[in-house]
C-alpha cells in the first residue's frame, strides 16, 4: 500500500499534516497515511452500506414479515480476523516508529531542557542559554527534559516528537531535524522557525508556554552559541568588534528570556507579580515578611534595594508585596551563584534593568560617576562592566563561550 | 398473551384501579424521597443527569466561544482570566465525566428498565440502590459547591504534580476547592460501585425461570459487562482520590518527587480506573444500539452471541490498555509496545458490534424513527470515535498526536458520537416507557440531524488541528489555528439549537403529548410487555419469557397505536 | 418456544392477593420469591463488596510497593521505630476475633442465641482491644514524634539504633533531614542522571536510591546484626514512612470500627432472638467482612513491622 498524498506531498505541509522537518516525521506520516485510508476504506463500507439498507429495506408495511437470520459464524470469523490482522500490522509499523524514537543516536548532541511554568529553558553544552530553541541541521540532537514544578511537555509538530517533562525525573527525545525552519520576519507576528508547545496542562499560562525551535546550519549554529553563552558580549556587525552591551540592555533580554514578563508588566499594567514600572525606590508594603519589622521605603539605599531584588528572585517567597501572592517559583537554577559568577552576574544584570524603570534610577555608577543611558555607544562600554559590581565577575564566562561551542557545532 | 383493550388504554391505567402504575402508586414528596422502587429512583437520576447535562454543556458553550479569537474572546488579556478557562474546560470535563457520562445509562436508564427487562420486580438490593443515589447526589452537591466557591482548575484528570499544589486561593475555603471537588468524585465512585454491584447480583440472582443467562437482551449484557468493571476499577479510582486528598493536606509525599514521590503514579492509578471507566460510559450505549437496531430493523438481531461475548471481552481487556495515556511519558519501549498491543486488540470487540449491528439491519424492515436516527449517527459517529483510536493506539503516531485536539476530537467522537447518542436514542426509546407519553415524532427527527451536522461541524475540524499540531487545554492560540476554531464553535452553536429542541418538545409530551401504548416500537423484549407507565411492581401477569428479538410475533394494532403480541404467532425453529 | 414453568405463576403471586405470610416471612424482602433467593443474593453481594475493599487497599499496597522499590533504605531504617510486640500482639488478637467470629456463624445457624450473643461479644471486645492497642502506639508516635510529613520530628533514636552506628552530624536528630528543600536544579548541559532522584523511567525502577548503601557490607555480618540494625547515616524521607504507615493502617482501623459498629448491630438483633437457622444472613455477612479486615491486617503487620 502507498499512501498517495504522502508520495505526492514531498515533505511539505499537506490537508491533514504540517510540514515534515524530521527523519522521524517520514516514519511517522507513512503509518498516519497508511491508518488513514483503510480507516476511510472499511469507514466508507459501513456507512454505504448503512445508507443502503435504509433504503432498500425501508419500513413499507407496519407488519412486514422479516427474515430469521441469527448469526453466520464464518462472517463473524472473517470480519474479526481481517481487522485483527490490520491492527496487528499497525502495531508493529508504529512500534518500530516507537523503538526509533526511544533509541538516540550514540552521537546525538545533546540539550538540555527545563520547563517550568510557565517557559522553556534551553542549554546547551557550551552553557548557553535560550528561550527559543537552536538546533542543528541534518545532525541528531538529543533534548534531555527536566521539570522544576509539574508536568509540562516538548511538542513539536513539525518533528512529530513529543514528550513529557516530569519532576523528579528525566526524560529524553531526540531527532534529526531535515528541513531549515523559516526565516523570522520583521514584525513579532513571524517570528520564524517551527512551533513547539507545551502540551501537558501545567496552569494558568499552559496556553502561552509555546515557542519557536530554529534549525541552523552549522556555522550560524555555532555563532548562535557563542552569542546564547554570554549574553552581556556582542560583536559589531559591521567592525566585527566584540563589546560588553550594558547590564541594563542584557537584564532585559533575560528577563524576556526567562519568563518575567509573563507575570511582571513593565509599563504598569496589572499583572500577576509587581509591575516593574516604578517599583525601585517606590513606598513598599510587605502583606507578608520572613523578617518581622522589615521594612522597605523610597528612602532606603541601593544596596538594601539591591538586596531585595536579589532575594525576590531567589526566595520569592520571603516577603510578599501587599496585594500580591505567593506564585513565583524560585529562580535559583538560573541565577544562584557566588559573586563573580556568570550566574550571579546575570541576576545584577535583571537587577540593574529594574533599577532603569525606576523613577530615582541615577544610572549605574562606573568608577564613581554615573553613566548616561541616551546615545550609549559601544565604545563607553569598552570597560569591563564587571566593575560595576564585581571585579572578577565575567571571567568564568569567557573561555567557555567559543572553545567548545564551535566543536560540538562541526 | 395481552389481555390489555383498548378501551383501558384510553381510561387511563386499567388494571388495579387508580394507584396502579408506578407515577401514581404512591404521593407525595416523601413517596418519591424515600423510593424504593427503582423505577422512581431511575427517574430521579434521570432528571438529575440531565440538570447535569444542562451545567456541563453551558461550560462547554463557554469555552467554544472563548476559542472564536486566537487571544480569546471572553477570557482574555491576563493570567487570572485565563485561569477561569481553565477553571471551565475542568469543570466541563468534570461534570460531563463523573455527573453525565458515568452514572447516565446505568443510572438512569439502566435502573428504570433493567428490573423490567430482566422480568424482575426490583434490584436485587433497593435501599442499597436509593443509597447510591444519595450518593450521587452527595457527590454532585460537593462538587457543585466546589464550583460555587470558585471551581477547580486543575483538569478533569487532576494530574499531580499541579493538582496537589494548586490553589484558587489562598486563603479560606477557596483553598479547599480541589479537596472538596475529589471528594465529591470519591462519593460519586462509590454511588457508581454500589449501582454496579446491585446489578451484578440482580442480573445473577433474580432472573425469572425461563430467562437464561443467552435469553437476556442485549442491554442486560452490556450492563452486565459496565458492573463489572464499575465494581472491580473503581475503588482504585477511590484509594487514588484519597491520596490525592491526603497529598494536599497532609503533604503525603507519594506523589510528590520533592519526597521521593512520584508523580506518574498517579497517572497510572488514575488510568487504571478512568480508561476501564470509558467503556463504564460506552458498553451501555452500545447494548442501547442493539436494541434500537434490532427493534426498528424489525428483524433479530444478527451475531447474538458474539455482541454478548464481545461486551464481555471489552470489559476485560479495557482494563489492559490504562498505559496508552502515559505514551510520552518515557516509559520504557517495552512497557509501551505492551499497552500498544493490548489497546488494538480492544478494537476488535468494538469492531464486532459494528459489523452485526450492519448485518442485522440487512434484509430488515427499517423504520426511521427518532431513536433509529439516533442509532445511524452512533453508528457513523463511533465509527470515527473508533477508528481515530487506532492512530492513538499506534505508538510513533500518538507521539505526534498525543495531547493534541486530535485526542479531544477523538474522545469526543467516542462519548458525545457514542455515549451521548446512545443515551439520546435509548432516553427516546424508552420515553413512552417511562413517562406513558409519546414525542413529536417529527421534531424529534429535526433535532437528531441537528445534533449530528452540529456534532460533525465542531469535531471534524478539531481533527484537522489537532494533526497540525493544536494542543489542548490552551485558552488562546496561534493564529494559523483560528478558521477551525471559528468552524468548530459554530457546531456547538447549531448542537446548542439542536438540544434546546429536545429539551422543548420533550418537556411539551409531558404535558400534551398523546398517551403511548404498551409497545409503541414493535420491540419483544419483556420492557414493553408491561404498561406505560409500568406498574409498581412491574408487572401484572407473569411475564413470559421468549426470544427478545423474535420481532415478528409483534403486530401492529391501529386501534391501540401500538404493537401487541400476535396470539396466532408460531415462532420460526431455528435450524 | 418457550412456556411458562408450571410453578412460575406462584412464584409471582397477584400483587393484590393478599401475601401469604408462609411463603413471605417477615425477614424476605418482597421482590424476593424465596428465603435462598435472598440469601444467595446477599452473598454474592458482599462477595462483590469485599471485592471492592480489597482494591481499596491494593491501591496503597500499591503505593507502597513503588515507594519501597525505590527508596528501601527508607523502611529499613524507618520501621525500627515501630513497636514490633505491639504489632503482634494485635495480629493474635485479630487472628483470634476471627475464630469466634466464625464460631458466632456457626452458633446462628444451629440457633444457639446464647453463644451467638456471648461469641459477637467477645468479637467485639477483640476489636476494641485492637482500637486501644493502635491508640497506644499512635499516641507513642504522637509523643516520639514521628508523625507523617511535616510533623515528622523525632525526639528519639529507633529501637536498637545508636548513635555512634548514625553516622552522620551529632545534630541530626534535633533537624532531621526529612523533608528538604528541593533540591536546587542547577542545570550543566545534558548530565540529566546527576541530577536525578529517579532516573530514566525507561530505565526501570532497579537502584533507583544513590544514597542507599547495603548494609551487607564485606564482613557479611551486619545485615542481620540485632545489636546493630542500622548503620549508617539516617536516609531522606523518612517521614514518607510514616505516612504510608498512618494512611494504612489509619484507612484499617477505620474499617475496624465499622466493623465493631457491625458487629453491636447484630448483636443487639441476637439478643433479641432474630437469627436462626431458617435466617442467618447478616450475621453470615458480617463475618466476612470482618475475616477480611483480618486479612488486611495479617498484610499489613509483616509489610511495615517485620521489615528485612
Amino acid at each position: 500500500m502507498t499512501p498517495l498524498a504522502y508520495l505526492l506531498a514531498d515533505g511539505d505541509a499537506t490537508f491533514w499534516l504540517p510540514k515534515q522537518a524530521s527523519k522521524m516525521a517520514v516514519n511517522t506520516d507513512w503509518l498516519f497515511y497508511a491508518i488513514l485510508y483503510t480507516s476511510a476504506f472499511f469507514f466508507a463500507i459501513i456507512v454505504a452500506a448503512a445508507l443502503f439498507f435504509i433504503i432498500k429495506y425501508r419500513r413499507r408495511a407496519l407488519n412486514e414479515t422479516t427474515p430469521l437470520i441469527t448469526h453466520n459464524t464464518t462472517l463473524e470469523v472473517i470480519w474479526t480476523g481481517i481487522p485483527l490482522l490490520i491492527v496487528i500490522g499497525i502495531f508493529f509499523v508504529g512500534l518500530k516508529g516507537f523503538i526509533d524514537l526511544e533509541n538516540p543516536s550514540s552521537d546525538a548532541y545533546v540539550i538540555q531542557v527545563t520547563a517550568r511554568q510557565w517557559n522553556f529553558e534551553f542549554t546547551y553544552p557550551n552553557g548557553g542559554t535560550s528561550d527559543t530553541l537552536y538546533v542543528p541541521y541534518q545532525k541528531p540532537v538529543k533534548l534531555v527534559l527536566s521539570s522544576t514544578d509539574v508536568l509540562h511537555a516538548v511538542y513539536i509538530p513539525a518533528f512529530r516528537i513529543q514528550r513529557n517533562a516530569i519532576p523528579g525525573r528525566d526524560t529524553q527525545i531526540w531527532f534529526t531535524a531535515t528541513k531549515h525552519s523559516p526565516a523570522p520576519g520583521n514584525t513579532p507576528e513571524n517570528p520564524g522557525g517551527f512551533s513547539l508547545f507545551c502540551t501537558q496542562y501545567c496552569g494558568n499560562d499552559h496556553s502561552h508556554m509555546h515557542t519557536r525551535v530554529h534549525v541552523l546550519d552549522a556555522e550560524p549554529f555555532a555563532k548562535k552559541l557563542v552569542e546564547l553563552a554570554n549574553p552581556f558580549k556582542s560583536k559589531d556587525p559591521g567592525s566585527n568588534k566584540e563589546h560588553w552591551i550594558p547590564y541594563a540592555q542584557v537584564g532585559q533580554k533575560l528577563s524576556a528570556s526567562n519568563g518575567c514578563f509573563q507575570c511582571h508588566s513593565v509599563d504598569g499594567k496589572a499583572g500577576t507579580g509587581p509591575t516593574w514600572k516604578d517599583l525601585f525606590k517606590s513606598d513598599h508594603k510587605f502583606s507578608f515578611s520572613d523578617k518581622p519589622g522589615y521594612t522597605l521605603a523610597k528612602a532606603d539605599d541601593d544596596a538594601k534595594w539591591d538586596a531585595y531584588f536579589h532575594e525576590s528572585v531567589l526566595n520569592p517567597g520571603a516577603k510578599i508585596k501587599d496585594g500580591f501572592q505567593n506564585q513565583m517559583q524560585s529562580f535559583a537554577s538560573s541565577f544562584s551563584g557566588d559573586p563573580g559568577t556568570a550566574k550571579d552576574e546575570k541576576l545584577r544584570a535583571i537587577i540593574e534593568y529594574i533599577k532603569t524603570l525606576g523613577p530615582d534610577y541615577q544610572g549605574p555608577t562606573l568608577f564613581g560617576k554615573p553613566v548616561p543611558q541616551d546615545n550609549v555607544t559601544p565604545e563607553m562600554y569598552e570597560i569591563q562592566p564587571h566593575q560595576v559590581y564585581h571585579p572578577e565577575a565575567l571571567k568564568s564566562l569567557e573561555p567557555a563561550a567559543s572553545a567548545p561551542a564551535t566543536q560540538d557545532a562541526k | 398473551m395481552s389481555t390489555i383493550t383498548p378501551d383501558l388504554i384510553r381510561s387511563g391505567p386499567p388494571l388495579h384501579g387508580p394507584s396502579s402504575n408506578y407515577l401514581t402508586h404512591s404521593h407525595g414528596i416523601a413517596s418519591w424521597i424515600f423510593t424504593l422502587d427503582h423505577k422512581r429512583i431511575g427517574v430521579m437520576y434521570l432528571i438529575s443527569v440531565l440538570s447535569a447535562f444542562f451545567l456541563g454543556g453551558v461550560f462547554a458553550i463557554i469555552v467554544r466561544s472563548q476559542l472564536i479569537f486566537p487571544e480569546g474572546a471572553i477570557f482574555t488579556g491576563s493570567l487570572d482570566a485565563y485561569r477561569i478557562y481553565n477553571r471551565m474546560f475542568t469543570l466541563h470535563g468534570a461534570v460531563m465525566i463523573f455527573l453525565v457520562l458515568i452514572p447516565g445509562i446505568p443510572g438512569a436508564l439502566g435502573n428504570f428498565i433493567l428490573p423490567i427487562m430482566l422480568g424482575a420486580k426490583d434490584v436485587a438490593f433497593p435501599r442499597l440502590n436509593l443509597a447510591s443515589y444519595y450518593l450521587y447526589v452527595a457527590g454532585a452537591l460537593f462538587a457543585i459547591f466546589a464550583i460555587l466557591i470558585g471551581g477547580v482548575e486543575t483538569g478533569w484528570t487532576f494530574y499531580t504534580p499541579y493538582s496537589a499544589t494548586t490553589d484558587i486561593d489562598k486563603v479560606g475555603i477557596g483553598k479547599h476547592a480541589v479537596e472538596i471537588m475529589v471528594f465529591g468524585v470519591f462519593l460519586l465512585g462509590f454511588s457508581s460501585i454500589f449501582t454496579g454491584m446491585n446489578f451484578i447480583v440482580t442480573i445473577h440472582k433474580l432472573r425469572p425461570p425461563g430467562m437464561t443467562w443467552f435469553r437476556m437482551p442485549l442491554f442486560l449484557w452490556s450492563i452486565y459487562a459496565t458492573s463489572l468493571i464499575q465494581v472491580l476499577a473503581t475503588p482504585v479510582l477511590g484509594i487514588t482520590l484519597l491520596l490525592l486528598i491526603a497529598e494536599r493536606t497532609l503533604k503525603v509525599g507519594i506523589f510528590n518527587s520533592e519526597y521521593g514521590g512520584d508523580p506518574v503514579l498517579f497517572q497510572h492509578f488514575f488510568w487504571f480506573y478512568s480508561h476501564p471507566a470509558v467503556y463504564i460510559m460506552i458498553l451501555p450505549a452500545m447494548g442501547i444500539m442493539s436494541e434500537v437496531i434490532a427493534t426498528f430493523s424489525r428483524k433479530h438481531i444478527f451475531g447474538y452471541r458474539f455482541i454478548a461475548l464481545s461486551s464481555i471481552a471489552i470489559a476485560v481487556l479495557g482494563f489492559l490498555v490504562w498505559g496508552h495515556h502515559m505514551f510520552p511519558n518515557g516509559q520504557s519501549a517495552l512497557l509501551g509496545s505492551i499497552f500498544s498491543f493490548l489497546t488494538m486488540l480492544v478494537a476488535i470487540p468494538s469492531a464486532i458490534k459494528v459489523w452485526n449491528w450492519l448485518a442485522t439491519m440487512y434484509k430488515g424492515s427499517i423504520d426511521l424513527k427518532t431513536p433509529m436516527c439516533y442509532a445511524l449517527a452512533f453508528l457513523f459517529l463511533f465509527t470515527i470515535g473508533g477508528l481515530t483510536g487506532v492512530f492513538l493506539g499506534a505508538l510513533s503516531v500518538d507521539v505526534h498526536l498525543h495531547d493534541t485536539y486530535f485526542v479531544v476530537a477523538h474522545f469526543h467522537y467516542v462519548m458525545f458520537g457514542g455515549t451521548l447518542i446512545g443515551f439520546l436514542a435509548g432516553l427516546h426509546y424508552w420515553w413512552p416507557k417511562m413517562t406513558g407519553r409519546m414525542y413529536n415524532e417529527t421534531l424529534g427527527r429535526i433535532a437528531s440531524v441537528l445534533v449530528f451536522l452540529g456534532f460533525n461541524l465542531t469535531f471534524i475540524p478539531q481533527f484537522i488541528m489537532g494533526t497540525h499540531g493544536m494542543p489542548r487545554r490552551y485558552a488562546t492560540y496561534l493564529v494559523e489555528y483560528q478558521p477551525y476554531h471559528v468552524a468548530s464553535t459554530i457546531g456547538s452553536y447549531i448542537q446548542l439549537v439542536g438540544f434546546l429542541l429536545i429539551a422543548s418538545y420533550l418537556i411539551h409530551s409531558l404535558y400534551r403529548g398523546p398517551k403511548a401504548p404498551n409497545n409503541p416500537w414493535g420491540a419483544a423484549t419483556l420492557d414493553f410487555d408491561c404498561s406505560s407507565p409500568p406498574p409498581h411492581d412491574n408487572f401484572s401477569t407473569p411475564p413470559v419469557v421468549a426470544d427478545p428479538y423474535d420481532m415478528n410475533r409483534m403486530k401492529w394494532d391501529p386501534k391501540l397505536r401500538g404493537y401487541v403480541k400476535d396470539a396466532n404467532y408460531i415462532p420460526p425453529v431455528e435450524h | 418456544m418457550s412456556t411458562i414453568p408450571n410453578d412460575y405463576p406462584s412464584a409471582l403471586p397477584d400483587p393484590n392477593a393478599p401475601h401469604d405470610e408462609h411463603d413471605h416471612p417477615s425477614f424476605l424482602a418482597h421482590h424476593f420469591e424465596s428465603a435462598q433467593q435472598q440469601f444467595d443474593a446477599g452473598k454474592l453481594g458482599i462477595w462483590l463488596f469485599l471485592t471492592t475493599e480489597i482494591l481499596l487497599f491494593s491501591g496503597l499496597f500499591c503505593a507502597y510497593a513503588v515507594y519501597r522499590a525505590n527508596h528501601p533504605e527508607v523502611f529499613e531504617f524507618a520501621h525500627l521505630y515501630l513497636n514490633k510486640w505491639w504489632g503482634a500482639t494485635n495480629t493474635v488478637v485479630l487472628i483470634f476475633s476471627s475464630l469466634t467470629m466464625a464460631w458466632a456463624v456457626r452458633a446462628a445457624q444451629l440457633g444457639q442465641k446464647k453463644l451467638l450473643v456471648n461469641l459477637l461479644a467477645v468479637t467485639l471486645l477483640c476489636g476494641l482491644a485492637f482500637m486501644v492497642i493502635k491508640t497506644i502506639e499512635y499516641k507513642d508516635k504522637i509523643h516520639h514524634g514521628t508523625l507523617f510529613s511535616v510533623f515528622y520530628k523525632p525526639v528519639q533514636l529507633p529501637h536498637g539504633v545508636t548513635a555512634e552506628n548514625l553516622l552522620g552530624p551529632a545534630d541530626a536528630l534535633t533537624a532531621p533531614p526529612a523533608i528538604d528543600a528541593p533540591e536546587v536544579h542547577t542545570a550543566p548541559a545534558g548530565y540529566a542522571q546527576q541530577q536525578s532522584k529517579i532516573p530514566l523511567a525507561a530505565v526501570g525502577p532497579a537502584g533507583l536510591s544513590p544514597s542507599f548503601e547495603p548494609r551487607a557490607s564485606a564482613d557479611g555480618a551486619t545485615s542481620l546484626d540485632h545489636e546493630n540494625p542500622w548503620v549508617g547515616p539516617e536516609p531522606r524521607n523518612v517521614a514518607v514512612f510514616f505516612s504510608i504507615y498512618f494512611l494504612m493502617t489509619g484507612l484499617h482501623g477505620i474499617h475496624v470500627l465499622a466493623g465493631m459498629a457491625v458487629i453491636l448491630w447484630i448483636l443487639i438483633r441476637s439478643a433479641k432472638g432474630e437469627f436462626g437457622p431458617h435466617y442467618y444472613n447478616p450475621v453470615d455477612f458480617v463475618g466476612l467482612y470482618w475475616h477480611v479486615v483480618d486479612l488486611v491486617w495479617i498484610f499489613l503487620f509483616p509489610l511495615l513491622y517485620l521489615i528485612h
